[in-house]
């Protein structure tokens, strides 16, 4: 049994997490010499590709607004099936290096079907706009969730993740009858859903989808900026987040905790005490208040790292 | 899949299952706008609709006509009712200003816009205002500042078009949801013409 086969019983066994099992994977095949791309020549050739790319989309603007909307349909299918294929070649190696070509691919390809949905939806079937961004968001979705399942990289749940928020900023969009902290909840309760879903060990790569999860989770109060209970509820989501971060050993909970005590601190005390003490007292406040929360944050993380 | 996999995806459907049901609890309904019946008003009023069309609306029948289309790749910036026609400033592929039939929709004349706008922009500075009180209601007041309408919607609602006939007497409006409805200012209550109307270029009132 080879070590990809350890490796895969292993992250299903729980053990280690997608992350670990990559970095062991790639260590282990360069000591067996396996590795025959170095990083410099993988840097060159992603760097090659991107000015291709650009190029072609260059090239590709000059006469998209001259042709017909089949015409563009059928560009945008052919993009979309180049780069499938392309993906599905390069997976067959055992190079990791051409493995994460395929994962790029694959990425890109995901941009090409949102592509290729916004001109049929758009140009062939003339949906108003609106429809048209919830049909391309949620076959996007779809796409990002196929490109997962493939290749469960970082760089495919962050590509699902910013189809489902797409989706779900288009879906409550449709709805005129909402009020706007609708999107924040929506976004948190999407958080809290991804969050159980990789606590379940469900989505992976883990720290990515952690990562996602917290993004959303601290999105609460956004929409409707300063205005009570929404700050405090984004107070509450970053101090979930760093007892999670204790209790699941995942240093990325702690560090967005923090970034959403930085930001809702001092909304909360503004909006709090502004106007009863004053603007300097308010600042002293918040300053002492985070000054608290880089002291915690030290004694946080070393109870996160034990 | 292990028990925790299993509490995990219970755990997430209930989480969504809750933001659903918040969101549809929390939402307000629209405005109710009763359709417009044939005599009620003796007005007319053209205007694009969503679908890049130049429509026409005879208040008296209450008859909505499609008049003329552009293509997608241009777009209708302008809109005006004189004398001669219904006069539509088209930009894009072309830059043209035609000149409709308002009964039949045929195109009078066509000529070139040469940066010109149709008409002279007639009656826009309606003195007609619009106040957005915190508590979510939208007020369209006059020049006295009397109030004509209170619409309650909700938070995202709004008017985005406001367009006196020359008569002073009559209102059209376009609300965010691309309802184009016409009130008396006397009656003050809306009454629906279309679902699909865009609110720029804003309609044209029959001179």
């Amino acid at each position: 049994m080879g070590t990809a086969d350890d490796l895969r019983r292993w992250v299903e066994a729980g053990l280690i997490d997608e992350d670990t099992a990559a970095r062991i994977g790639e260590h282990e095949s360069r000591r067996k010499g396996g590795e025959r791309v170095g990083r410099g020549t993988e840097a060159v050739a992603y760097l090659g590709a991107v000015l291709v790319l650009v190029a072609l989309a260059i090239l590709t603007a000059e006469f998209w607004d001259r042709i017909e909307p089949w015409g563009r349909f059928a560009v945008s299918a052919i993009v979309t099936g180049v780069l499938i294929g392309v993906g599905w070649l390069l997976g067959r190696s055992t190079e990791p290096a051409v493995n994460r070509a395929q994962t790029f691919a694959w990425f890109l390809a995901v941009g090409a079907v949102a592509l290729t949905a916004g001109v049929f939806f758009d140009g062939i079937v003339k949906t108003d706009a609106q429809d048209s961004f919830l049909w391309v968001s949620l076959i996007s979705l779809v796409a990002t969730i196929a490109l997962w399942i493939a290749r469960p990289s970082t760089l495919a749940i962050v590509a699902m993740a910013f189809a489902a928020w797409a989706a779900t900023i288009a879906i409550i969009s449709r709805f005129d009858t909402v009020p706007d902290w609708t999107f924040g909840l929506a976004f948190a309760g999407l958080g809290t859903a991804w969050f159980l879903l990789t606590w379940g060990g469900i989505l992976r790569p883990t720290t990515a989808s952690y990562a996602i999860s917290a993004i959303g989770i601290l999105f609460i109060a956004f929409p409707e900026g300063s205005h009570m209970p929404w700050p405090l509820l984004g107070l509450a989501g970053a101090l979930a987040l760093m007892a999670l971060s204790v209790r699941l050993n995942q240093t990325v909970l702690l560090g967005f905790g923090v970034v959403g005590l930085f930001v809702y601190i001092p909304m909360t005390i503004f909006e709090l005490f502004e106007e009863s003490l004053g603007v300097p007292v308010a600042l002293l406040i918040t300053g002492v208040a985070l000054l608290g929360v880089v002291v915690g944050t030290v004694r946080f993380r070393k109870e996160v790292q034990t | 899949m292990t028990r925790q996999a299993w509490s995990a995806v219970a755990g997430a459907i209930a989480v969504m299952v809750a933001v659903v049901v918040i969101i549809v609890v929390a939402s307000v309904p629209l405005p109710e706008f009763p359709p417009i019946t044939p005599g009620q008003f003796d007005a007319s009023l053209a205007y694009v609709a969503e679908t890049n069309c130049v429509r026409a609306v005879d208040l008296a029948d209450a008859e909505v006509r499609e008049l003329h289309c552009v293509s997608e790749r241009d777009w209708i910036d302008n809109v005006v009712w004189t004398e001669a026609g219904i006069e539509v400033g088209v930009e894009g592929f072309q830059s043209t200003i035609v000149v409709l039939d308002p009964e039949t929709g045929d195109v009078i004349e066509t000529r070139n816009r040469d940066g010109a706008y149709p008409g002279d922009w007639p009656l826009r500075d309606q003195d007609l205002f619009i106040d957005i009180p915190s508590d979510g209601t939208i007020v369209i007041r006059d020049e006295h500042n009397q109030v004509l309408i209170t619409l309650v919607g909700p938070e995202m609602y709004g008017i985005d078009t406001l367009v006196g006939a020359s008569d002073r007497q009559m209102v059209a409006l376009v609300d965010s949801s691309q309802r184009l409805a016409v009130f008396d200012r006397d009656v003050g209550q809306p009454y629906l013409i279309d679902t699909d109307a865009r609110p720029y270029p804003p309609p044209a009132w029959k001179p």
